[in-house]
């Protein structure tokens, strides 16, 4: 894993061939005390690292719309 | 006869269906040869639609011969990703919650293929829900013991082995360029909303693009003008003209600015891929464009592009999944399931600031388009992994799990909207695997991220089919 704040490690990929169409498995079991920091942890902190001098002045994005004439090919 | 009549290219046999040297009979029966020489190792699809597609090219053979040709799609067999509805057959998206859904009609993109006479070959496997970059049970053709990346991994997979002309898939983070890129093939991420997706099961719907893949830069061309255009059933559907890609796709790169933005994007990275991209860096430099080192202004926040796509692809796809994942648990594969249900874990205000550093980095890349015309990045920084091995170590010794590494090039453009194409530039002089560079444009330039690619696939040419394995 990399050091930098948008470096996250993911865990429980499964690596396990199974049929097409027959992907299947249901819920894995819930965290246990002890357990080591859950992935997606480590994908917030990164985010909730981002001062609020950067934040501030910025709105959520939207659905990306297009400019009104995009230019289709550089040239 | 038969199986060099599959590895050709999509336009080479068009060609040949014009001008009646070939029927569209005989291109189906190669591909479904092709399919029973590879599927045995590489399992790219899902369902065969050998009859189906038969019947058609029947159908399209006397259409032909009656005169009614109908341009370089008709009587050329094409496979679909299993997200995307084609009439009759089911969209399981590889789950068993979905194995009697079967649609009435099919997807637009789809149609708007079959409207051109397109013949649909079978559906292409996708790693379950498009969440995850394996695509079990799909192995890579080039070393059956490695990934075939993901999630459109049947539709690379299944290319490289040259079972169909062309294919189309889906990308939400990563899922056309990176099997693009691992099986040698070439895929765009279209610029968002210029494919609808009605029709088209989602992942993350601010993300979600429909792209093609094929052997041959020429033929995505062939394929992304087909399917092209505003349909007003899809709300983020964009409601302008673009430019079609295929009438200036050999006008050349001369006087095209290419920037290289060396930091995030190209490090770290595997020596034998660094090495191949180069060569795609000098084919562009020798073909006329002004390929330059890039330092973007910002850049230091495009780090987080990886960490901002999963908590958007986690929540909304949460949000489509909500109630399957309490009443139907047993149909989600456990990493599928494990991944969907972080979404318990991140708060809304955490999703709106998620969107927030998407607007910045946004502003970003728009802002290195103001240089540039195109900027040229690795579509992966390392070749596929083995089955056994999710870690990938780098040549600077730092190792990453294969499920961000896999997106950390690819996912920023889907945060930001722009096309990018994955072209490849050769196979690693180590492990004999394809690597692929990514050329992305501005939003709604997709015709000059194709030009480009064409200029790199016109130095470096194309794989061609892989050794069938023992």
């Amino acid at each position: 894993m990399r050091g930098s704040p948008g470096a996250v490690r993911l865990t429980g990929m499964s690596d396990t061939p199974t049929q097409p169409g027959v992907q299947t498995g249901g819920p894995p079991r819930e965290p246990a005390r002890g357990d080591a920091p859950h992935p997606v942890d480590a994908v917030l902190a990164a985010l909730r690292a981002v001062p609020d001098s950067v934040l501030r002045n910025l709105e959520p994005a939207t659905i990306y719309l297009p400019d009104p004439a995009p230019r289709g090919d550089s040239r | 006869m038969s199986r060099e009549l599959a590895l050709l290219g999509l336009a080479e046999a068009a060609g040949l269906v014009r001008t009646g040297k070939v029927s569209p009979v005989e291109l189906a029966e190669a591909v479904a040869a092709q399919a029973d020489r590879w599927e045995p190792h590489i399992r790219s699809l899902i369902l065969r639609m050998d009859e189906q597609a038969h019947a058609r090219a029947r159908e399209a053979e006397r259409e032909i011969s009656a005169g009614r040709y109908c341009g370089p799609l008709h009587g050329i067999p094409l496979t679909i990703k299993d997200v995307m509805d084609v009439a009759g057959v089911p969209t399981t998206v590889a789950s068993p919650i979905l194995a009697d859904n079967v649609p009435a009609q099919s997807c637009v993109a789809v149609r708007r293929l079959e409207a051109a006479g397109a013949i649909i070959a079978g559906k292409a496997n996708t790693h379950q829900f498009t969440w995850g970059g394996d695509t079990p049970p799909t192995r890579n053709p080039w070393d059956v013991q490695r990934i075939p990346g993901g999630s459109s991994g049947g539709s690379g997979a299944g290319l490289a082995a040259c079972i169909g002309f062309g294919s189309l898939g889906s990308d939400t983070a990563a899922s056309v360029r990176s099997p693009a890129a691992y099986n040698g093939v070439v895929g765009l991420k279209t610029t968002y909303g210029r494919i609808p997706k009605s029709g088209f099961f989602p992942l993350a719907w601010s993300m979600d693009s429909v792209g093609p893949l094929a052997r041959r830069v020429e033929d995505v061309a062939l394929l992304l003008d087909a399917i092209s255009g505003f349909d007003a059933s899809d709300p983020s559907a964009v409601p302008v003209a673009m430019t079609p890609a295929l009438p200036g796709l050999r006008d050349g790169v001369k006087g095209l600015r290419v920037g290289v933005p060396e930091e995030f994007f190209w490090q770290p990275i595997q020596s034998e891929v660094d090495a191949e991209l180069r060569r795609g860096l000098d084919a562009l430099r020798a073909a006329g464009a002004s390929v330059q080192p890039l330092a973007i202004r910002g850049g230091e926040h495009l780090q987080l592009s990886v960490a901002v796509a999963f908590v958007l692809i986690i929540v909304e796809s949460a949000a489509w999944h909500r109630s399957w994942l309490v009443e139907k648990p047993w149909g989600y594969a456990p990493d599928v399931f494990e991944y969907i249900s972080w979404a318990k874990r991140i708060p809304a205000t955490d999703y709106v600031d998620a969107q927030r550093v998407r607007r910045l980095i946004t502003d970003v890349v728009d802002g290195a388009f103001a240089e540039v015309d195109i900027l040229a990045v690795p579509s992966q920084c390392q070749v596929a992994s083995r089955l056994d091995t999710p870690a990938v170590t780098f040549a600077d010794g730092s190792t990453e799990h294969r499920d961000p590494a896999g997106i950390r090039t690819l996912a920023i453009f889907n945060l930001t909207g722009h096309p990018g194409v994955s072209v490849p530039v050769g196979r690693g002089t180590t492990t004999g695997m394809p690597v692929g560079l990514q050329l992305v444009g501005r939003r709604g330039e997709d015709a000059t991220v194709l030009r480009a690619a064409q200029a790199v696939e016109d130095a470096l040419g194309v794989l061609g089919e892989p050794p069938l394995p023992g």
